[in-house]
């Protein structure tokens, strides 16, 4: 019964994240620094579960900001997928439960996906590339992080989050 | 939450990361077309409903910018506005410093141009729906935004709502446009504004009045 309701929470929690990502990110001004709500759904997502579902949630979330921004069908995708994969795997190395860890998790992960995707991608090069990885990806995953931040202490009973150690 | 049991990840774990990334790779490589029609299916299903949350946000965000910027531009006229009233009130005052009368806008009243009835009339005078019920008079000059355009020569007793005005040389000319004003000296004024047309067709005149206005007629 107690895990059914988290599942439930755990979902519920999700799909505000989804939602959160196409009502309040609009509204949020710059897009390139604005906070990714689908990833930081796949992050509290991935810190919870095993590392192939890790795998396979980038994946989709993945494909669904290839579907948004289809400059590199496939990037996105592919470093979802492995960063999906990391985080589910890191739990086992660091205290997945704690805030800062979590806001840790968020802002290296953030900045790791973009570089995979311009990687991948190909479709970025010269001071554009060097502009976006050293200033607005890092930007982009500052924002995730305190967004994510804010998740976590809104729902810290709801993800089992200890804000001391 | 429980977080998951703290172990490194399985073989089958490391299976499906593999097919992710095989796909992945596959739809990397995959032709446009074939990218177009798996983004085209994407948008059309599971985002729909998300894209159509954001969209309609977006519009309420510019709804709402620009009734702030209609609301800008209302304050903008109500401080002109106030502006306008200002320089009323100092107009009067540097009037009355020179010992001028009001102006004529203060003491009219507007009538309508009626057919004229009569070919050729119309070049000389205009019947106007202006009469003796009004105050008008004889020898009232009539006036336009442009200036003096004639002056009233009969005004009808039967008809204390007509009156003749004969026209000043330089406006019986055909396509002739004009808002007549006619203005009665004195306490008592008139002013008549109505668009009016006189037009030449194959040499023969045709009068009209061009009644895209109400008749308007007040006095002050």
């Amino acid at each position: 019964m107690r895990f059914v309701r988290e599942h439930w929470r755990l979902g519920a929690v999700l799909l505000l994240l989804l939602v959160l990502q196409f009502i309040l990110r609009p509204l949020l001004g710059d897009a390139r620094i604005a906070p990714d709500f689908l990833f930081l759904a796949l992050m509290v997502f991935a810190v919870r579960a095993r590392p192939g579902q890790g795998a396979v949630a980038g994946f989709l979330v993945g494909l669904l900001t290839d579907a948004l921004f289809p400059a590199a069908f496939g990037a996105g995708a592919l470093a979802h997928t492995a960063v999906g994969y990391f985080a589910a795997w890191g739990k086992a190395v660091f205290f997945a439960d704690n805030l800062f860890v979590n806001a840790a998790f968020f802002f290296l992960g953030s900045w790791i996906r973009d570089f995979l995707v311009l990687l991948f991608g190909q479709h970025m090069s010269g001071t554009a590339l060097y502009w976006q990885l050293g200033y607005l990806s890092l930007l982009k995953a500052l924002t995730t992080a305190v967004a994510g931040i804010v998740i976590l202490l809104i729902f810290r009973r709801w993800l089992d989050i200890r804000i001391r150690q | 939450m429980q977080i998951a049991p703290e172990h490194f990840a399985s073989r089958r774990d490391t299976i499906a990361f593999a097919l992710c990334i095989l796909m992945s790779i596959g739809a990397r490589l995959a032709p446009t077309n074939v990218q177009d029609k798996v983004v085209e299916a994407t948008r059309d299903t599971v985002l729909a409903p998300f894209l159509a949350m954001q969209h309609w946000i977006e519009n309420e965000r510019d709804v709402h910018l620009q009734a702030v910027e209609w609301m800008a531009v209302a304050d903008s006229a109500q401080v002109q506005g106030l502006e306008v009233l200002t320089l009323k009130q100092e107009n009067e005052y540097l009037r009355s410093l020179l010992g001028l009368s009001a102006r004529i806008s203060t003491a009219h009243v507007a009538a309508e141009v009626l057919r004229s009835g009569q070919t050729g009339e119309e070049f000389s005078s205009l019947l106007l729906a202006a009469g003796s019920n009004q105050g008008i008079e004889e020898n009232d000059p009539v006036v336009a935004l442009g200036g003096l355009v004639g002056h009233i020569v009969h005004v009808h007793a039967a008809t204390p709502i007509w009156s003749r005005c004969r026209l000043e040389p330089g406006y019986s000319r055909p396509e002739l446009e004009l808002n007549w004003v006619v203005s009665i000296p004195g306490e008592s004024r008139l002013e008549l504004w109505w668009p009016w047309q006189i037009r030449s067709r194959a040499g023969r005149a045709t009068t009209q009045s061009n009644q895209q206005f109400p008749s308007l007629l007040y006095r002050t």
